[in-house]
């Protein structure tokens, strides 16, 4: 193969590699949100709020009642 | 006596469905006009049973104070609230399914108190139609209308003392009238309206006051400049068959929250 066409076909890969790694999508920037939307998801669980152990001996759970009146 | 029996019915399963610690009714289980026998009674304490959680009743005017009129059949009041007393508060007082353990006023036994996480509960026989104060109708009247404010200012005073030396972390005092409307003279809450802000002010703490009688929903504060700490819920009434759920949280600084319940369809 000649040196001129053996240079060619090394810029061509190189081009394409290039190419391939920046991910060119032609495809619309709401089209490729909806597409991340769908993928699960790779981050980390997001940290859970765990209630502090309170040592606050008023601190009392809740309740309900009702009132009613004048029923006629 | 409910009018609609079907809505009220509908109102007791909402209520039920909710399983609430309990249930405070404030009195006039029956219409001003429908007659005050023992007939009415009856069938009022048998529809207290309806309720699966435990209930508190404290009665209105209804039940005996306006039994006098014509079309309520002409009774002498004082002989009606010894029927209520008889038919309704000669046992523990529970009126509901469950069993509250109620203290209640040796001379007058409607009047209750319990206790509910901290919180200090009571009922007090206060009833509208000027806490049932009318000179016209005589002295022993009038002596028995003493008796009761004298023991309600009791009632009140020892539930404060109460509240203060176990440190309570809210007051709900139950009862029947508006009082914080303009009344006649001579005025049946003279004595009471300004006691309950007095001791309300003493405590400091949060205080809720419940009661009926206008049959619309009122929330407010309503002594503003003496008592701040005071709030006022007047429940809904007939013809609008509501309740009010109260949510409870001891220690908050405003532990109580409100929603309306409605019958169920």
């Amino acid at each position: 193969m000649p040196l001129r066409n053996v240079v060619l076909l090394a810029w061509l890969c190189i081009a394409l590699t290039a190419c391939t790694q920046a991910g060119i999508d032609s495809r619309s920037p709401v089209d490729r949100q909806a597409t991340q939307d769908n993928q699960p998801s790779t981050d980390k669980p997001a940290p859970v709020a765990v209630p502090a152990q309170s040592s606050d001996a008023s601190a009392v759970p809740g309740f309900e009642f009702v009132v009613l009146g004048d029923t006629a | 006596m409910p009018d609609d029996y079907p809505a009220y019915y509908a109102l007791i399963d909402a209520i039920n469905a909710l399983r609430p610690v309990f249930s405070i009714h404030v009195g006039d289980t029956k219409g001003g006009g429908t007659d005050c026998g023992d007939a009415a009674q009856q069938r009022i304490r048998e529809d207290f049973r309806r309720f699966k959680q435990p209930l508190v009743y404290t009665p209105g005017d209804n039940e005996w104070t306006d039994c006098w009129t014509r079309h309520a059949g002409g009774y002498d009041p004082q002989e009606r609230l010894a029927a209520v007393r008889e038919l309704f508060f000669t046992g523990d007082g529970n009126q509901g399914g469950g069993q509250l353990a109620l203290q209640r006023q040796e001379d007058m036994p409607e009047n209750a108190l319990w206790w509910r996480a901290g919180v200090l509960f009571a009922s007090a026989h206060i009833v509208g139609s000027n806490n049932g104060l009318r000179p016209e109708a005589g002295e022993v009247h009038l002596a028995a209308f003493a008796d009761r404010e004298a023991a309600d200012v009791a009632w009140l005073q020892h539930a404060f003392a109460q509240a203060n030396q176990r440190q309570a972390a809210a007051v709900v005092l139950a009862f029947h009238a508006n009082m914080f409307v303009p009344s006649p003279v001579p005025d049946g809450f003279a004595r009471l309206r300004p006691l309950i802000g007095e001791l309300a002010a003493d405590f400091g703490g949060p205080v809720l006051l419940l009661q009926g009688d206008y049959h619309f929903y009122i929330l407010d504060r309503p002594y503003p400049q003496s008592a701040p700490n005071v709030q006022r819920l007047q429940t809904y009434g007939a013809p609008m068959l509501n309740a009010v759920r109260i949510s409870v949280q001891p220690g908050a600084a405003q532990p109580f929250r409100f929603a309306p319940v409605l019958p169920l369809s």
